[in-house]
């Protein structure tokens, strides 16, 4: 009886690690899948077209401006340089929500409602007389992991939304090789918990990347973007989401 | 005993077998390749505090740091009457809710108070409404007459803090200031703020002045004038008011540009046969350099700003055209390929963009092209559209712009504007004469 126990505990311990006959295998090719809803999700942004007027003629200079006086080469005087003083200490106030006065927290919720501004189709967003054709835009890549997923239109949904949301820095030197992750812990009432740079290195070292970083934070603390348009059913996907905002399509 | 240690090895087993089959944790990883591009709104209410010799300070400071950030195109400064808090509160503790409840994103707060007698201090604080963290804090001390440049200076630092980029706003523009009737007019050398503000005329007007060029190192420009109808070309340092004669050039069409160290300047000198080639001169030296050796037209050069390559406008192959060459005048090559004639090459302080004035069916154009001779663009036009200049920060341009008037079109009027690098956002310079021939300063110091 021992013998036939001893046998059976080293079949069930020891095959496992018995060494495999591995056969020659054919080069696996990667699928990438994609779940497609059979209704589509996406919210329809109104894309008006839109060019920039040039603004109104500045205000003339409420200080004085000297009438014309004849001068023969006359120096100007040189203006007293400022000294830059003592830098303020660093003071940030925290405010309780609760202490909102009631009438102010009317007036945002107002204001949510009222302030819907549209976005904008900048396809082209560097102005050319000689050629204003605006080229088709290219969707971003699809990255969701393999199991339970978003859609491609429940992603779409989000992306359009953060994008009427997200004031790019155009003009800066290079903004369109700028690339900004964003890494989101969002509540499952879709709205944002917090958001934090990834790259901080670059955050402090790279000006125009500080500035790009800032206005893709400001994305996604923008009121206009709370609550995330998220499946409320899929909150174990999109708890964690790391967004990479890069303006390369408006430069096309 | 042995046997228990058994069922453990399979339980272990089981446990890792099952470990490397569970689902790994579903994170959500998406691109945002667009945007909007609207200025970013930003509320500046009066700094609080006072100064005696000056009871609307804190009001005329925000007025100039407003006009400032709304003329650049990237900022909207918000209406003061839709704001809920107090100027004097939010100075010393900003209600951050209420700042976005009006919308602002960003949110300007100031004091100012005497201090050592005469001196006037300036506070500002700039914080970003949502994350309701202060971005910059600085304060500045002068004399009460300066406040203005205070507010370019404050004005920068917002506009550095933002975008990214050096700001432009505490500069000049020097120019030719025209008055008298077409034909006949008298041009002075004229230096303004960039806002238009402070206009001062550093010549009389009894000769003929043209292209006034800035340096890229300190408050000096060349310009060129007709002296007993010869052009001579003048250095003038603005700080000092000292000015001296750089040379007397008889072949000289254009100022000499600086080279980007300020220790030579960089010009077109023309032959008998009608046709120029580009020499460069040190400035304290005067010592002279041939660069350019064809039977063509070679003109209005401009260094780029490492001071390894020259731009300028050459007819060689046959049409006037835009050319790169190394310092030293060897590897010229072509980057313009466009119909009609490109002239006035500049290259961006920043060194990615070259400026142009194009000149094609009988439009004149401004453009920008990369230095690779890709990318270009051309952002305005008119009926005359010329000499465009980069703000220090090579972001905005500016130019001038000349337009028929009377009632059969006979006359002409020339003012100076400025237009984003983006094509966008043009306006007039105020100013109290007709303008021409800007040159853009780098920052004060």
């Amino acid at each position: 009886m021992a013998f036939h126990v001893m046998v059976f505990v080293i079949v069930i311990v020891g095959l496992p690690f018995l060494p495999a006959i591995v056969p020659d295998m054919p080069t696996p090719i990667t699928v990438d899948l994609v779940t497609i809803a059979k209704t589509t999700q996406t919210k329809t942004f109104s894309r008006t077209p839109s060019v920039r007027k040039p603004k109104p003629d500045q205000p003339p200079p409420k200080h004085e401006t000297p009438a014309p006086t004849n001068m023969s080469s006359s120096a100007v005087a040189p203006d007293v340089m400022p000294r830059p003083q003592d830098r303020p200490p660093h003071k940030t106030v925290v405010l309780d929500k609760n202490k909102l006065p009631k009438k102010v927290r009317k007036k945002r919720d107002k204001a949510k409602v009222v302030k819907k501004e549209q976005p904008q189709d900048f396809a082209a967003v560097l102005r050319n007389l000689e050629d204003s054709t605006p080229k088709p835009v290219q969707k971003a890549g699809q990255n969701a992991p393999l199991g339970e997923r978003m859609t491609m239109s429940e992603e779409d949904a989000l992306r359009t939304q953060l994008e009427s949301c997200w004031n790019v820095p155009i003009g800066a030197k290079d903004v369109e090789n700028m690339s900004v992750s964003i890494f989101m812990v969002i509540n499952r009432d879709r709205v944002l918990q917090s958001a934090r740079i990834v790259d901080t290195a670059r955050y402090n070292s790279d000006q125009v990347f500080r500035a790009v970083a800032d206005s893709a934070l400001r994305a996604v603390r923008n009121p206009k973007c709370s609550p995330f348009d998220l499946p409320p059913d899929k909150y174990n996907i999109w708890n964690n989401t790391t967004v990479t905002f890069n303006p390369k399509d408006m430069f096309q | 005993m042995k046997l228990h240690k058994g069922w453990l090895a399979v339980f272990a087993v089981l446990v890792f077998w099952g470990a490397g089959i569970a689902p790994a944790r579903a994170d959500l990883h998406l691109n945002v390749n667009r945007g909007t591009v609207n200025p970013l709104p930003i509320a500046i209410p009066d700094f609080s505090g006072s100064v005696s010799s000056d009871p609307t300070l804190g009001h005329d400071l925000v007025t100039v740091i407003s006009n400032d950030l709304d003329g650049s195109g990237l900022f909207k400064t918000l209406d003061p009457k839709s704001f809920i808090q107090q100027a004097k509160d939010a100075a010393t503790n900003p209600d951050f809710k209420s700042w976005g409840t009006v919308g602002a994103q960003a949110l300007v707060t100031g004091t100012i108070s005497t201090t050592g007698g005469d001196r006037t201090r300036v506070e500002f604080r700039l914080w970003d409404v949502e994350s309701q963290q202060q971005l910059v804090g600085m304060a500045y001390m002068t004399t009460p007459t300066n406040w203005r440049r205070i507010g370019h200076i404050i004005a920068d630092s917002i506009y550095e803090r933002i975008t990214g980029e050096k700001g432009y706003f505490d500069s000049r523009i020097v120019y030719i200031a025209q008055t008298g009737p077409y034909g006949e007019r008298t041009r002075r050398l004229a230096i303004m703020d960039q806002d238009g503000a402070n206009v001062h005329y550093l010549t009389n007007g009894d000769a003929i002045v043209l292209t006034p060029r800035f340096s890229p190192t300190q408050q000096q420009i060349t310009y060129m004038a007709y002296y007993n109808h010869k052009p001579r070309v003048y250095l003038y340092n603005i700080s000092t008011g000292a000015q001296q004669v750089l040379g007397d050039f008889p072949n000289m069409t254009f100022a000499p540009r600086f080279s980007p160290d300020g220790s030579k300047v960089i010009m077109s000198l023309s032959d008998n046969d009608g046709n120029s080639d580009i020499y460069t001169m040190g400035t304290d030296s005067h010592n002279v350099v041939r660069l350019t050796h064809t039977d063509s037209i070679n003109t209005s050069p401009t260094y780029s700003p490492d001071g390894k390559y020259i731009a300028f406008e050459s007819d060689r192959s046959g049409s006037q055209q835009i050319y790169v060459m190394n310092a030293d005048g060897s590897g010229a090559h072509r980057i313009t390929f466009g119909s009609g004639r490109y002239a006035s090459p500049v290259w961006s302080p920043r060194g990615d963009l070259i400026a142009f004035t194009r000149i094609y069916k009988n439009e004149f154009y401004i453009g920008v092209i990369h230095p690779d001779g890709t990318g270009e663009r051309l952002i305005t036009h008119g009926f005359d559209v010329e000499a465009p200049t980069w703000s220090p920060n090579g972001r905005v341009l500016c130019f001038f712009k000349v337009v028929p008037t009377g009632p059969h079109g006979e006359g002409r009027s020339s003012r100076l504007y400025t237009i984003d690098l983006t094509g966008f956002n043009e306006h007039m310079i105020k100013s109290p004469t007709d303008a021409s021939d800007p040159a853009w300063s780098p920052l004060n110091k």
